[in-house]
């Protein structure tokens, strides 16, 4: 043995055998006892932050599809028309010469939002090539949204909220471009447009029917594509050439009920160049771009308030701030979820109950708010009134359906604290 | 290691059995580290406490990189060079209380020999620099590899080697003619 290992033999003679005779008579039980419940605090804490990352996750995504699938949808039929794929019994090509000039399009039908089926309408104003004046409308019930490629701009205006929310350069016009774009790449003319299309493209399938009722010859195109997510199928009348109806889906399955559903598709209607133009209604409050990202700055930092530093009354002045700001993000919605968390975690339960009162009165005519009548529930339930948690529990279930994975939080979770409640 | 993943996937879903087994696994070495590093003996509870209890508050987003034991080891050794630099316990009263410790059954003269010898390691100990010091104990006591030393310290496996060789042969001297090696 060299004098290195001796050494070592004696580090390991000297302090492997001490160490453990040496160690305190109850040691282990008062580490373990301190170790247990921090571990369960901060499984406990840890379940929470990821219910609510979860619950955010849900929501911008929810929010983003809207305007996402509307444009990919638009962009889509401006594509479909503009390009094609060639066969013998039908191509784009043929398609293309019954519209010589498209000027625009007016697709109608039945859309997806939150999960309620709403009729639509959806103008699409194509670009001419020189100007570049692409524009979209899209109408229903709940929205209409008018996007501009000419200046970028997006407007939102919410009828039943009173509320426009103006955005520039914002995804939505990135989809509409790149789509628009996409059709541009390889114009008709060339002739190249199989194979541009093919590379947009996956799963490019198409096959000719007769529809058995009316007896005419119809081609049944579908196809995905991976990046936005979508599948897409549409239907041409072969002796029109033209596109008949179609459907989007936010999946690349064409699984459950499409996004959007085009019944109908009206080609070059007169419509005044000021039709995209938006106004905003009188007595309407405006959002910007930078009220925006001030709410989300504000957002932010009561984040890493209530996370980092359980500082949690200084979250909570930050919450509200992100939502009187900014009433109608989805972030304000959240931002007065939190403000409920902060009275829970302040130890102010009737405030805490409140709180997520007046969130669900102020967006009562908003699905999805599980997340909400589920913390609602949770705080009765802490309250002992059992009743008004069981009703929050069904509320919670009521609100979520058909937005949530059934057995994921809140959901699974709720359902777990109905059948407690009803087993006492 | 398959052990230990399992343990920790047991340990993030908040299973107190799992982190006893994890503490009974691993407390023999993080004794001897922290008997090691620290120049109080009655800091090793304290030091095992705060290690234990802020390990113990990551479960449910604990990610386990490499070895957990080594993971361990090294938030001992951090926490016990704090302890020390902190100076509540900085009196030398390590080898007085080791005496107590070890070897019940040697006889008395042969338990002071014994008490006289670790008393001269620890002292020679303490005389290292803490990051040699650190490498010495890890690699020695926490059974480390130089390349997962670097890696929970964030050094590289070179100066993590160059520590250990300069710490080993200052020892060296240090105990030259002190202790027969």
């Amino acid at each position: 043995m060299n004098r290195a290992e001796r050494i070592k033999e004696l580090l390991r003679r000297t302090f492997q055998q001490s160490a453990e005779p040496a160690a305190p008579a109850g040691m282990d039980e008062r580490i373990l006892s301190d170790a247990s419940t921090s571990m369960r605090e901060a499984v406990a804490a840890h379940q929470t932050v990821h219910r609510i990352s979860h619950w955010r996750r849900i929501m911008r995504t929810r929010a983003a599809k809207l305007t996402t699938a509307a444009a990919v949808l638009a962009a889509a039929f401006v594509i479909m028309t503009w390009g094609g794929s060639g066969s013998t019994a039908w191509s784009f090509e043929q398609t293309i010469e019954a519209i010589k000039q498209l000027r625009n399009l007016h697709i109608t039908g039945v859309m997806d939002y939150w999960s309620e089926p709403l009729d639509f309408n959806c103008w699409i104003r194509c670009p001419d090539g020189a100007s570049e004046l692409g524009a979209m409308r899209l109408e229903c019930e709940r929205v209409t949204m008018v996007a501009r490629l000419e200046d970028e701009t997006v407007f939102f205006y919410w009828p039943r909220e009173k509320v426009v929310l103006i955005t520039k350069q914002g995804r939505e016009i990135e989809d509409l471009k790149f789509w628009y774009q996409a059709a541009q790449v390889s114009p008709w003319l060339t002739g190249k447009v199989v194979e541009t299309l093919r590379l947009f493209t996956d799963d490019w399938k198409q096959t000719v029917v007769t529809d058995p009722a009316s007896g005419k010859e119809q081609v049944h195109v579908t196809c995905s594509y991976r990046p936005s997510n979508t599948s897409i199928s549409f239907v041409v009348d072969t002796q029109t050439k033209l596109i008949e109806r179609g459907k989007m889906w936010m999946n690349l399955q064409q699984k459950g009920e499409p996004q959007f559903d085009g019944r109908t598709v009206i080609y070059n209607q007169d419509i005044s160049d000021d039709f995209f133009e938006f106004q905003i209604p009188p007595g309407a409050k405006v959002i910007t771009q930078e009220d925006i990202e001030q709410c989300r700055t504000l957002f932010k930092q009561a984040e890493d308030l209530f996370h980092n530093q359980n500082k949690y009354a200084e979250a909570m002045a930050l919450y509200k701030q992100t939502h009187d700001k900014c009433p109608h993000l989805n972030l304000a919605v959240e931002s007065l979820m939190m403000v409920g968390l902060c009275h829970d975690r302040l130890g102010e339960y009737d405030k805490e109950i409140e709180t997520y009162l007046a969130a669900i009165r102020e967006y009562s005519l908003r699905r999805g708010l599980g997340w909400i009548y589920f913390y609602l529930g949770s705080a009765y339930m802490g309250q002992g009134q059992n009743q008004k948690a069981l009703e929050a529990f069904e509320s919670c279930l009521t609100s979520n359906e058909g937005l949530s994975d059934p057995d994921k939080f809140p959901l699974k979770d709720a359902r777990q604290y109905i059948a407690k409640i009803k087993g006492q | 290691m398959r052990e230990d993943r399992v343990l920790t996937r047991r340990f993030n879903a908040g299973d107190r059995d799992a982190l006893r087994r994890i503490y009974e696994k691993y407390k023999p070495a993080l004794l001897s580290v922290a008997a090691a590093l620290l120049n109080d003996p009655a800091a090793v509870e304290d030091v095992l406490h705060d290690v234990f209890v802020r390990f113990a508050s990551q479960a449910g987003r604990f990610r386990l990189n490499g070895s957990l034991k080594g993971y361990l080891a090294v938030c001992v050794a951090n926490r016990a060079r704090n302890v020390n630099r902190e100076g509540r316990h900085a009196a030398a009263g390590w080898p007085g209380e080791v005496k107590s410790g070890p070897s019940s059954d040697a006889g008395p003269c042969e338990a002071a020999g014994r008490t006289e010898q670790r008393l001269v390691v620890a002292q020679a100990l303490t005389q290292l620099p803490d990051e040699q010091r650190q490498v010495i104990v890890l690699h020695v006591l926490g059974a480390m590899r130089f390349r997962q030393i670097a890696r929970q310290t964030g050094e590289s496996a070179n100066t993590i080697a160059s520590r250990y060789r300069y710490g080993l042969a200052k020892l060296q001297s240090l105990l030259n003619g002190e202790v027969a090696l």
